[in-house]
């Protein structure tokens, strides 16, 4: 068996990392060890089928979506008038958002005055760190219309649906020690995904893919989901709940036209 | 990979240059993704990943410190986000040990396979990938898709040029006995 030091010299051979003195040295070894020889011959050969890959295919619209969350990372300088994310094309669905970034309409108010709405009762005063998606105020006259309860191993908490003219607003309050995925599926029929705000900008992201809302919530957290709502027909939601790819909960939210 | 432009680039995006973030962006969004794809085995895994390094990258622009190299940085976020997705999801297929062999042979007749196309090629060592450890599969993407030197990897995994070397050679043998057992090599 060739030493680490002899292994670490054919291996730097084939990586083009030899300093001239190891140069000399490989040459003696592979000159000296048919062992050597052979691991050379093998890495070589891995090395040139590896190399023989083709690149993955680059999907399609990501280039944008890139563009677009980068641009809105470091909106102050970039993007100061931030316009709201075009949430019916395809390749911003798809898109990680930055929390603190998502618009979730085109004008604003800010998102204390969201949240100092939405708390049944609110769990804490003060709402000032939020950060997310923004409302008119007439939007913000919701009512709560469904809800229930979290009372597991793996989540404590609530949930609650609140309904406005043309928002609806899905409400989080969990507690978990490890991580605890959170879909919910809206179909896209009549609800669109129109922002995210949370106390603490702490969830790293949220995904939103063909309909679904995706994220990991660890420790104790209150955000809510904001969808436009167009109050042509009933708007469901439904919600799965999941820890270590079990499902502990699903439930699905409703309210009438 | 040209570290004085990269770090150019970046005062360029500190100061709002739209023309440098799309630059950067189109710079390194391919080989995010392709690195992505390798370490996580699934297209749709490596888009997501792709997305949160380089809002993670431009979140953080201002914490980049030019002394290092910003490949090194990016391919770092690349290799953590990967390892935590996987982890997250709970679909670590880290089923390094040798019956996991038999599953990259012919699937219908349970032997190897005689005649391989590209794509199929393509596949089974995406396979062999998913079935090494974490780490060796991350020397791996950064050396033979990635093309870090050692120093780079040393930078970008945050371990010693020593381990970088050790762990390399362990993956290669790794992943040259799975691919030899499938017929690859």
């Amino acid at each position: 068996m060739n030493s680490p030091r002899d292994q670490e010299l054919i291996q730097a051979g084939i990586d083009g990392e030899l300093i001239p003195d190891e140069r000399t040295a490989l040459a003696r070894l592979l000159e000296d060890s048919a062992e050597a020889r052979t691991v050379d011959q093998e890495l070589r050969a891995l090395s040139d089928v590896l190399a023989g890959e083709p690149p993955p295919e680059f999907p399609q619209g990501l280039h944008q979506t890139l563009i677009d969350a980068a641009a809105g990372a470091i909106a102050p300088p970039l993007a100061p008038a931030r316009k709201a994310p075009p949430a019916d094309q395809p390749g911003w669905r798809s898109a990680l958002l930055a929390l603190r970034y998502v618009g979730a309409f085109a004008a604003g108010l800010l998102v204390t005055a969201v949240l100092y709405e939405l708390g049944t009762p609110p769990p804490t005063e003060d709402f000032t760190g939020l950060a997310g998606s923004m409302l008119q105020v007439d939007a913000l006259k919701t009512a709560s219309v469904d809800g229930f309860e979290l009372n597991f191993e793996a989540v404590t908490g609530h949930v609650n649906m609140r309904q406005g003219p043309t928002v609806l607003v899905v409400d989080f309050e969990l507690d978990s020690a490890g991580p605890v995925e959170v879909t919910l599926s809206y179909g896209e029929e009549g609800l669109g995904f129109g922002g995210f705000a949370q106390v603490e900008n702490e969830l790293s992201n949220v995904q939103v893919v063909n309909g679904q809302i995706r994220l990991v919530n660890e420790g104790q957290h209150r955000f809510a989901i904001f969808f436009r709502d167009s109050g042509e027909e009933a708007a469901r939601i439904a919600l799965v709940f999941k820890a270590d790819q079990e499902l502990i909960h699903e439930q699905t939210l409703a309210a009438e036209q | 990979m040209s570290n004085d432009r990269d770090a150019a680039l970046v005062r360029e995006c500190r100061r709002g240059d739209r023309g440098a973030l799309e630059t950067l962006v189109g710079l390194y969004e391919k080989r995010i993704f392709s690195a992505a794809y390798r370490l996580t085995g699934n297209p749709e895994d490596a888009k997501d990943v792709t997305q949160v390094v380089f809002l993670k990258v431009f979140e953080h622009l201002d914490q980049y410190d030019d002394r290092y190299k910003f490949f090194s940085w990016i391919y770092r976020i690349t290799v953590n986000e990967s390892i935590n997705l996987i982890n997250r999801r709970g679909r670590v297929e880290n089923l390094d040990r040798p019956e996991a062999v038999d599953e990259i042979r012919d699937p219908e007749t349970k032997g190897p396979l005689t005649t391989l196309d590209r794509e199929q090629v393509s596949e089974r060592i995406q396979q062999a990938l998913m079935k090494m450890t974490p780490d060796h599969r991350a020397v791996i993407v950064l050396r033979h898709f990635a093309e870090l030197n050692y120093r780079d990897m040393s930078e970008a995994l945050k371990i010693p040029e020593k381990t970088v070397k050790s762990r390399l050679f362990e993956a290669r043998r790794r992943l040259g006995e799975l691919l030899n057992r499938s017929e690859i090599l």
